[in-house]
């Protein structure tokens, strides 16, 4: 009594008969993997192991999985082992196996039988009496038996060969030649799934616990099936067009060794589980993240090595110089993802000591310095200089120098037992951050005016630490260049302007319809238009942006017809998420509010919008997926060359002037009313131009547009991240 | 202060007597038991808050009946009563903040400083800066610490926050630091807090959660502070402390609190409003004179707990 007392509390490992199970659930899991991957095309039937053609390795192993399972059933039933099963194993199952061998019966009578339309009345009461079966007997034998004489059935089939690969089947009732190739792996993958189920819930013992188990197993198998198609899609688009796009790229070794640095800051910060204490999906993830920082710790290795021996390495059409400097805009890109990562970590440092407060005052008065050389900088796009000396980089390098030595003081200071450091002395953080700046401001004026900054082997480069042809070049002709840079740019503009359009309008409609509107007819007739207009086809808002917009805005297809044309069909969906994620502010924080006298417009402005901020940003995401791959209006709207050779100068393109009239400042941009070209555009325009050779070309195409909407929703999400946390932490 | 923003109208006075002394005589039959004279307070001065004649209906639901009340100035008056006999209504009343209930519906008069509240034209952010509240249950925003404390002055511009400090984004002026380490001490919250003024509020205890609401009332320094139970959710000690604030608050604020700790009413307050179940005020009067020596029959029962 007080064994089995225990041994329902403890887990004591586990007897064979459970070891049993979980072999047969393992078989099982690899049945399903197996044709999963036969289905994607990763494994071949008509390949070998060894000499064994695969498929009569399958077969084997779906017959053995018959055997097991029911081996299973019997041992619990008749061979002595503990379990706990119900009286019936419930009518759930009795239904799937009815089903079952009503299929598997009728196919058997009317096709290989040659019944017909006969075979199918004699398969009702196989089925039936199988279902009654089922549900008449004991659990144990219910949910094992039935399904073991199904799997040992596909695996006698599979092993006499009654099915190959080669085997076709050409069914009467409708227009259509199934291959074995496709029945095999789907016939093994139902087997999969049955003995899974069987085995999982074998392995509880049957019972409530047998049958949460076998469910949670199921569920994990079609989770699993769903997860891989994904991938299976972005794998297959990125083997065929990763060759096109990485052709002849050239990167500067130091460039690599920074962005190998960042990236193994951030798994360090964001990825720092510890194995031994966490479970199951954590573990797996802490020992994926240990793997990528070996990886990346290899990889810097070898780079160091190119450095020190000043040769570059190529493979893959892809070449590593051994240039240490790095370049500006990746420097760039790093510095405002550390600063990022800083910011999380930075507190307050209010300095107590008098001598703490000028520490402060100093940093603070530098970066204060910088920033505004900077600006000047910007706004006059050239070089500031005093007397030959410029600027920037001066103060730039002295502010980082200093913060750098106040860290390095710091750092050896914690080191050490015997120093205290002193209480002037910054935070590590804060002199970081001030560090960060100061190297992010060299970037930017390095980036601004073209003039490197070198010492030495070190340095900040304006152009040559990466030479990326594909990305970086507009097109020149059919196999001299192949390039995506104006269509890559081009879709990012559409998609930006489509973005500053539409979210500040769809956020004030929202606003005013939970906020301000009475809820009635008339909000919930713009709730049903919203919804409806998201429906629409993307084809009728790029006719109306044709017939509507372009004539009024110069007349011809443009990138501002574009943006325009794509803001409408952003705004429904930002705007209906942005009316639920207002609605589900809790109305306790507006009532909050209200009591402290602050005003309405007030309380929508510092408590509702941030609140409702990561809903906002959600639409985007899913809007931005959608009009950054959006084709048809497109066509219609921008209309430009299919493979321009110069990219739409938007920056450059504004001219701004003053005048003594009203409006006193006149704003253009002739760039923006120009046609121009995307990147689904011009990936219609190369699969209809029907050339065979410019295959290559679509699939890079495909991979940078792929590129593009995953930084677009990588942005997204961080900036999300960033708003869930001020909320939350 | 912005007494204009307040103006009444002799007419809409008149108008909302004429309305509900028609529903007097029909509550006064209800109950023969509530004599006027057990609500008769009288006190030096002039009353801070006196109510007429107050009505409330939640759709059909009569919440509140023919309550009238005068309040008077720095002092400390306890609202008691069972449960679901309208205090929070009541309380809700004196800073409209039932106007924020779409089936409520309010009649007769509120007078603050002898301007009547419900008349037209009333500046709600204005009179409910100068009339706190805090609420039944802690509601915190989804704020840090200190932006909870300081969002209201920082929003009725008591903190400018200045150009350049924006900018830099992380500086906080050393009056706003001040303002909220007062407010923070006042609650009893600053010793549990001092070291994370930056983290989430939505991450204190609720008994620390209704503390920083208190402390937020604070902050907006009212002339009147309203509490729904705000000690319902605390640990004795910080009770006391809270009622500790309660008392050194009633020096220059005008308190109105609602509770259902019978000794808590008795130490704090200086006068006790009993309502009883069916909206009704049935006694109001000196806390001592209420709690020692009832009037009412129902009262007595009430407070030496025969009857909820
Ligand atoms: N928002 C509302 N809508 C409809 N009826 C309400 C609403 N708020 C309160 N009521 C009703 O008004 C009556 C008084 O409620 P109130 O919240 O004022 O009670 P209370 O005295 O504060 O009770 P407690 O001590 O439990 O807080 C109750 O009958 C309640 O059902
Ligand atoms: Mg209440």
């Amino acid at each position: 009594m007080s064994d089995a007392y225990h041994s329902q509390l403890v887990n004591d490992g586990g007897t064979t008969y459970e070891r049993f199970a979980m072999a047969v659930v393992a078989g099982a899991f690899a049945a399903f993997v197996l044709a999963a991957g036969t289905l994607f095309g990763w494994v071949s039937l008509g390949g070998h192991v060894g000499n064994v053609p695969v498929a009569n390795v399958v077969a084997v192993g779906v017959l053995a999985l018959g055997a097991g399972t029911g081996t299973l059933g019997v041992l619990s039933r008749w061979g002595g082992v503990r379990t706990t099963p119900d009286r019936s194993p419930g009518l759930g199952v009795g239904i799937v196996q009815t089903g079952l061998w009503l299929v598997t019966a009728g196919l058997i009578a009317s096709h290989t039988l040659g019944l017909g339309g006969v075979g199918w009345l004699v398969a009702v009461p196989v089925g039936v009496f199988v279902g009654y079966l089922t549900i008449g007997t004991r659990e144990d034998v219910g949910a094992t038996l039935p399904a073991a004489a199904f799997i040992c059935l596909v695996g006698a089939v599979l092993v006499t060969g009654l099915i190959t690969p080669a085997w076709t089947w050409e069914p009467e009732a409708f227009d259509a030649t199934i291959p074995g190739t496709i029945v095999i792996p789907l016939l093994t993958m139902l087997s999969g799934l049955l003995a899974g189920w069987a085995g999982a819930s074998a392995s509880e013992r049957f019972g409530t616990r047998g049958r949460q188990n076998g469910a949670f197993l199921l569920i994990a198998l079609v989770v699993l099936l769903v997860l891989s198609v994904l991938v299976f899609l972005l794998v297959f688009v990125f083997e065929r067009g990763i060759a096109v796009v990485l052709e002849n790229l050239t990167v500067g070794a130091g460039t690599v060794l920074l962005l190998l640095g960042t990236a193994l800051v951030l798994l360090v910060k964001f990825g720092n589980v510890r194995p031994a204490t966490s479970d199951s999906t954590d573990k797996i993830a802490a020992f994926v993240n240990l793997a990528g920082a070996i990886v990346i710790a290899l990889v810097g290795s070898v780079l160091a090595y190119t450095i020190g021996v000043n040769r570059a390495i190529s493979g893959y059409a892809v070449t590593i110089e051994p240039i240490t400097a790095i370049g500006a805009i990746p420097g760039l890109v790093v510095g405002i993802v550390l600063v990022g990562v800083l910011r999380q970590s930075d507190a307050t440092w209010v300095p107590a000591t008098e001598a703490g407060r000028r520490v402060s005052q100093g940093l603070r008065l530098g970066t204060g310095l910088l920033a505004g050389a900077l600006f000047l900088e910007v706004v006059t796009w050239s070089e500031l200089a005093v007397a030959g000396v410029a600027i920037v980089p001066t103060l730039a390098i002295a502010v980082g120098v200093i913060a750098v030595g106040l860290l390095l003081v710091n750092r050896v200071a914690s080191l050490s037992d015997t120093l205290t450091s002193p209480t002037w002395l910054p935070p590590l953080s804060r002199t970081a951050t001030v560090a960060l700046w100061a190297f992010l401001g060299l970037c930017l004026h390095v980036a601004i005016t073209g003039y490197p900054v070198v010492l030495g082997p070190v340095g900040i480069l304006a152009s040559g630490s990466v030479d990326w042809p594909f990305v970086m070049n507009p097109s020149q002709g059919l196999g001299i260049q192949k390039g995506v840079m104006p269509a890559m740019l081009g879709t990012i503009w559409i998609v930006l302007g489509a973005v500053a359009f539409a979210v500040p309008l769809a956020v004030g409609a929202a606003v005013y319809l939970t906020e301000y509107a009475e809820d009635s007819a008339f909000t919930r007739a713009v709730d049903v238009a919203t919804n409806g207009l998201w429906s629409t086809p993307s084809i009728v808002f790029g006719l109306f942006g044709l017939a509507f917009l372009v004539p009024r805005f110069g007349g011809n297809p443009s990138i501002f017809a574009a943006q325009l044309v794509l803001g409408f069909m952003l705004l429904p969906l930002v705007l209906i998420t942005s009316r639920e994620a207002m609605k589900s502010v809790p109305d306790e924080y507006r009532d909050a509010s209200a009591a402290l006298g602050v005003s309405k417009w007030d309380t929508i402005r510092s408590v509702v919008i941030p609140a409702a901020m990561p809903g906002v940003i959600t639409g985007v995401i899913l809007g931005v997926g959608r009009i950054a791959g959006e084709t048809a209006p497109l066509l219609l709207v921008l209309n430009g060359p299919n493979f321009p050779n110069s990219a739409p100068g938007v920056i450059s393109g504004f001219t701004v002037d003053f005048g003594l009239q009203p409006p006193f400042v006149h704003v253009s941009n002739p760039a923006l009313l120009e046609r121009a070209s995307a990147l689904p555009y011009q990936l219609y325009a190369i699969i209809t131009a029907g050339v065979g050779a410019e295959e290559s070309f679509g699939w890079g195409t495909t991979l940078v547009l792929l590129g593009v909407v995953l930084a677009f929703f990588a942005m997204g999400i961080a900036s999300r991240r960033y708003f869930r946390r001020k909320l939350h932490q | 202060m912005t007494e204009s923003s307040m103006n009444t109208t002799t007419a809409d006075r008149t108008e909302s007597d004429g309305a509900t002394s028609s529903t007097e005589t029909t509550t006064g039959e209800s109950d023969e038991r509530t004599n006027a004279a057990w609500r008769e307070y009288s006190f030096a001065g002039d009353p801070v808050l006196s109510v007429a004649d107050l009505n409330v209906w939640y759709d059909d639901d009569h919440a509140l009946k023919d309550i009238s009340i005068d309040i008077p100035e720095k002092s400390v008056t306890a609202l008691i009563g069972p449960s679901g006999c309208g205090k929070s209504t009541f309380l809700r009343c004196l800073n409209r903040m039932n106007d924020r209930i779409k089936s409520c519906r309010v009649e007769g008069s509120v007078a603050f400083n002898g301007q009547d509240i419900y008349a037209d034209g009333t500046n709600l952010v204005e009179l409910r800066k100068r009339i706190g509240m805090v609420f039944q249950h802690p509601n915190p925003f989804p704020k840090s610490i200190r932006d909870n404390v300081a969002y209201a002055p920082r929003k009725h511009g008591d903190l400018d926050r200045g150009l350049v400090p924006r900018l830099l984004g992380r500086e906080e002026t050393e009056k706003e630091n001040e303002l909220v380490e007062r407010c923070l001490r006042d609650a009893a919250l600053w010793s549990e807090v001092e070291g994370r003024l930056d983290d989430n509020a939505l991450g204190l205890s609720g008994g620390q959660q209704q503390r920083l609401c208190i402390a937020r009332c604070l902050a907006v320094d009212p002339e009147i502070i309203l509490m729904d139970e705000p000690a319902s959710a605390l640990d004795p000690i910080a009770t006391a402390k809270i009622e500790d604030l309660i008392e050194d608050l009633a020096e220059e604020y005008t308190v109105v609190i609602v509770t259902h700790n019978m000794q808590q009413a008795a130490r704090i307050s200086d006068q006790t409003a009993v309502f009883l179940t069916g909206g009704e005020l049935v006694e109001y009067g000196d806390t001592d004179q209420v709690f020692e020596n009832p009037r009412s029959q129902r009262v007595e029962d009430y407070i030496t707990g025969k009857f909820g």
